[in-house]
């Protein structure tokens, strides 16, 4: 590594963003766990930051001054900003899982990898993976439909979605369909757009291609599993229906109601003051984090073909990764002779594995902005050395929902810093609508004073050997499968 | 005919069979695979030629018919070169083994050795690695690409110089070759074997393996050549002086010569 300078001059070929960014296909969200999370670790391995989200340059400018609009306004941009990017119901025939695929796999530079993770989506496990110096290929996408229902007739919702998604699961046979409908937390976007989320069963020809040219043969491939599970209704072998998703309200909440989900519908003028929600036949694998275990048999038929070790790292809930990572940072910086003071609390994707590892901070990531973030946070204060600075970067999605804690609420989290806390970029009195952050919080990460050099990757070994010494305090499995022995 | 004579001709039969030449079609991934063939009357074991980049099997026909005397031979031209159908997009390296071993199936081979030249070996090694149980036996004639020439101007000038080697004759099969491949997928074929990390797969290839090597090659180094022996778990290196990286076609009694005993190995010389 070349000795780092200070001064202006550095600052601006750090935040350089890669002028040679693939475009991802129109039909799928720009906005969403699996893109963004991509994004970051694509940019990562190509040796950048993770500026707005991973949106063009130019938008990040207007983002940062979204909070001179009036509330109402704000409302305005960030629902139009949903529609803008949903696809209008007929274009879902232009869909092709290859091609959004092939983008995925163009955003990664041209090398080889030691090992290559393919599953679900996950904060903390991105930054496992830019530690690890590998790609991670998505399961699961967004596809945002252009429908518009009330958010709180979930019956409705289902039944507008069938149509389109019996088309969409009848022309992609490697396609699971998760049709969401989350009026909570996604309270604005669904009264104009339809959640399609779809999981990949098979590889598919670029990914396979992908695992053929970047990781040779003794290569390993870590297949993240988040075993989160949801009720759902099925309306076909591979189409499902979600009422309800992770965070503030819980499971009960959406199918039969509370006193928070009166309050909060009354909070919000809807004439109803409980979901009339279609009833549940199963629980799955959950739409946005869960892993459909059919991918496993193709991923299981790479490996034996081309001798890749298959490590399954399985979790119950997405949050549960998040201990590990921040563990592993901090136990890395120490290794290198680094404080390991600091740490800094993201948020679904306002995240920055970049600055992470430049300013020497231990990422914790949450899920959302919900109360079991919150409480996941402080549970992991509970059981380790205290930290003397604690920030904060919050994700900001403009619902009063069920289940979102108060600001104050919130800064208990600096109460838990043996010197100070503070906010990354946000501006608490506007929460939950302050749209600034997404723009705000890569500027002001960089004010964190301290830099370092950025170290070499670490290997799958280390991690191994870390997490094998200590496994019995996390709530995740990491298992390597038996190969088969091959017909010889 | 007298029966002295019938006689004579059974016995001359029985040691020199006449050889059926055929055209073999079979149907891989929704597109057709041509294969030239060469089959006798008796059983004999089964070897199967792999060619180079762009070429097709008619590069290995001087080869196939000295094989031909006591092998049951079929050369395949792989998807999009020679004769058979041109799949939507150039097929990688692996995906160019992937096609080979379901056409094994669709063609019904069963267990072969394995011939390969060039960057047929790069193809050859990964079918082995994938699947030993069709490999009886792989030979490794000239294999590329060695890890110092992966760049596109170092690969061409030892083309380059290549082509010196090369007899009239080979040239103007190249050309031909080339002509129905066309330049674009000859290009991006090139790229994919130049992205090819063969060294990684050889420890994985535990099927016996000759790899050969001829003195007047420029593009198969001997240290390159060494390597790839020594990477194998189960290899061998033979190097044939004056003979060049196209030995298949520009020398191949010394290179059926050369891989005989390897190919019969009960047999002896």
């Amino acid at each position: 590594m070349a000795k780092t300078s200070s001064g202006r001059a550095s600052l601006l070929r750090e935040s350089a963003h890669s002028m040679r960014m693939p475009t991802p296909p129109k039909f799928v969200a720009n906005f969403d766990s699996a893109t963004g999370m991509l994004r970051a670790n694509a940019n990562f391995l190509r040796h950048t930051d993770f500026p707005a989200l991973g949106s063009p340059p130019l938008l990040k400018v207007p983002a940062s001054r979204a909070n001179i609009l009036p509330k109402k306004a704000r409302k305005g941009v960030y629902l139009f900003s949903g529609w803008n990017e949903a696809i209008p119901p007929k274009k879902l025939k232009k869909v092709d899982p290859e091609e959004l695929s092939g983008w995925v796999t163009d955003e990664y530079p041209d090398r080889q990898f030691p090992a290559v993770a393919i599953g679900s989506s996950n904060g903390a496990a991105t930054h496992l993976y830019s530690a690890l110096g590998i790609p991670w290929l998505p399961q699961t996408f967004l596809i945002p439909v252009r429908q518009s229902v009330h958010p709180d007739e979930p019956k409705e919702a289902m039944r507008i979605g069938l149509e389109p998604g019996r088309k969409l699961v009848e022309r992609h046979p490697e396609l699971a369909l998760h049709h969401m409908h989350d009026a909570n937390q996604d309270r604005i976007m669904v009264q104009t757009m339809t959640y399609f989320r779809v999981k990949r069963r098979r590889l598919g020809e670029n990914y396979r291609r992908f695992l053929e040219q970047h990781l040779p043969p003794g290569g390993t491939i870590i297949v993240t599993e988040c075993e989160q599970k949801w009720p759902v209704v099925r309306i076909g072998d591979r189409h499902v229906f979600q009422h309800g998703a992770v965070g503030g309200a819980t499971k009960e909440e959406f199918y039969h109601g509370s006193d928070r989900v009166a309050e909060y519908l009354e909070r919000y003028d809807s004439p109803y003051r409980k979901w009339d929600s279609p009833e549940a036949d199963e629980e799955v694998p959950e739409a946005e984090w869960g892993f459909d275990t059919e991918l496993l048999d193709d991923i299981r038929r790479i490996a034996r073909e081309r001798h890749y070790r298959v490590v399954r790292m399985r979790f119950p809930e997405p949050q549960a990764m998040s201990p590990v990572v921040a563990d592993l940072y901090r136990w890395w910086y120490r290794e290198r002779n680094i404080p390991t003071n600091r740490m800094i609390c993201e948020s679904f994707i306002i995240m920055e594995p970049y600055w992470m590892l430049r300013t020497g901070s231990v990422p914790y990531w949450m899920e959302f902005n919900m109360e079991a973030s919150l409480k996941s946070v402080h549970s992991y204060l509970d059981k380790t050395d205290p930290f003397d600075e604690i920030g904060l970067m919050l994700f900001n999605h403009g619902v009063e929902a069920v289940g979102l804690p108060t600001i104050s609420e919130w800064e208990t989290v600096f109460d838990r810093a043996t010197k100070k806390g503070y906010w990354i970029g946000a501006d608490p009195k506007e929460f939950p609508m302050d749209y600034a952050q997404f723009a705000k919080y890569h500027t002001d990460i960089q004010k964190i004073p301290s830099r370092y050099p950025m170290p070499g990757p670490l290997t799958l070994g280390q991690f191994e050997d870390f997490f094998h010494r200590r496994s019995d305090q996390y709530d995740v499995r990491l298992e390597e499968e038996k190969p088969k022995l091959a017909a010889a | 005919m007298s029966a002295a004579l019938r006689r004579e001709q059974i016995e001359q039969d029985r040691v020199h069979p006449p050889v059926h030449q055929g055209e073999l079609w079979a149907e891989v991934d929704g597109r057709q695979m041509f294969a030239r063939s060469w089959t006798t009357p008796n059983p004999a074991p089964r070897v199967v030629l792999v060619h180079g980049l762009v070429v097709s099997s008619a590069y290995f026909v001087p080869t196939a018919e000295l094989l031909a005397a006591d092998h049951s031979v079929l050369a395949p031209d792989q998807p999009g070169f020679g004769r058979s159908d041109k799949p939507d997009r150039t097929l990688t390296v692996p995906g160019l083994a992937g096609a080979l071993i379901e056409w094994f199936s669709a063609a019904h081979v069963g267990r072969a050795t394995v011939v390969a030249n060039s960057v047929g070996c790069q193809v050859a090694a990964e079918l082995a690695m994938r699947r030993p149980d069709l490999v009886e036996r792989l030979v490794l004639a000239a294999p590329t690409v060695e890890p110092a020439a992966r760049t596109v101007p170092r690969i061409v000038r030892r083309w380059g110089q290549e082509s010196k080697t090369q007899s009239r004759e080979l040239k103007k099969l190249l050309l031909k070759d080339y002509a129905r491949a066309g330049v674009p997928r000859a290009i991006r074929t090139l790229k994919q074997a130049l992205t090819d990390p063969i060294e990684d797969k050889l420890p994985y290839v535990t099927v016996p393996t000759l790899v050969v090597r001829g003195t007047e090659d420029p593009i198969c180094t001997q240290a390159w050549a060494e390597e790839v022996a020594r990477l194998l778990p189960n290899g061998g290196l033979l190097t044939l002086p004056g003979v060049p990286h196209a030995m298949n076609f520009d020398a191949p009694e010394q290179f059926v010569d050369a891989i005989g005993p390897f190919l019969r190995p009960g047999k002896g010389r």
